[in-house]
């Protein structure tokens, strides 16, 4: 019995811990600007941006941008499309991609093609996503200051693994 | 039956076992992300339909971010 709260006391402690060290992280990455407030499950959502940038612009500025804090390979015309994708360390990819034109001006659609999530459903580091779309919003209002946004809710398949 | 005969004939059932409990579980748990991911989208759409998305300026995020 007594090592039974023993184990409880260790597992509590580490599960504070933990929360603790997060909750500090997340404080110092949107203190220094790299994170800001999203809804929550912002990465199920698609962010449809309305700019004068191009994708020359846009890929320009992405090679010289600094995404360290969502730890990324960065592949340029992706598929053979105007697109970028983002690989990160963290188990979850992005893509930024010429979605079409509006007027003179050209709409980028950026969103999360893939995950890979926890137990409880959610992504192993959500701050790293936050970063991203924190990092090509700033990249777009460089280039356009009025560049708009619209966020769309995307649907979601979940993959089953056999093991 | 001798010895070896049953002791193959255990191996193979037991692997046979593992192999249905491993498949079992799969598809429930495929069955139970397929039900899930259909409430979820069916959710998304009903929200959508109610709240379009809106177009805002971007600068906005930023200059109320300590709102």
């Amino acid at each position: 019995m007594l090592l039974f709260w023993i184990l409880m006391i260790v597992f509590v402690g580490i599960a504070v811990i933990v929360g603790v060290v997060k909750f500090k992280e997340t404080k110092s990455m949107a203190a220094d600007g790299k994170i800001i407030n999203r809804k929550s499950m912002f990465w199920e959502d698609a962010e449809l941006f309305t700019t004068t940038a191009t994708y020359e612009q846009l890929k320009s500025a992405v090679k010289d941008g600094d995404f360290s804090s969502s730890s990324v390979d960065i592949y340029y015309d992706a598929d053979g499309q105007k697109a970028i994708l983002f690989k990160s360390n963290h188990a979850w990819n992005a893509k930024i991609e010429l979605f079409g034109e509006q007027g003179d001006k050209n709409v980028f659609r950026l969103y999360f093609p893939a995950w890979k999530t926890q137990k409880y459903g959610t992504p192993y580091n959500i701050n790293s996503m936050n970063a991203m779309v924190t990092s090509i919003e700033k990249i777009l209002l460089s280039i356009d200051p009025a560049t708009t946004v619209e966020t769309s809710k995307m649907e979601v398949k979940t993959k089953t693994k056999f093991f | 039956m001798n010895d070896a005969t049953t002791n193959i004939i255990l191996i193979v059932f037991v692997v046979v076992l593992i192999a249905v409990i491993l498949l079992v579980n799969y598809f429930v748990r495929l069955g139970a992300n397929k039900a899930e991911d259909a409430i979820r989208n069916a959710k998304k759409r009903s929200d959508m339909e109610k709240n379009p998305p809106k177009q805002e300026n971007l600068a906005d995020r930023y200059s109320n971010k300590d709102k």
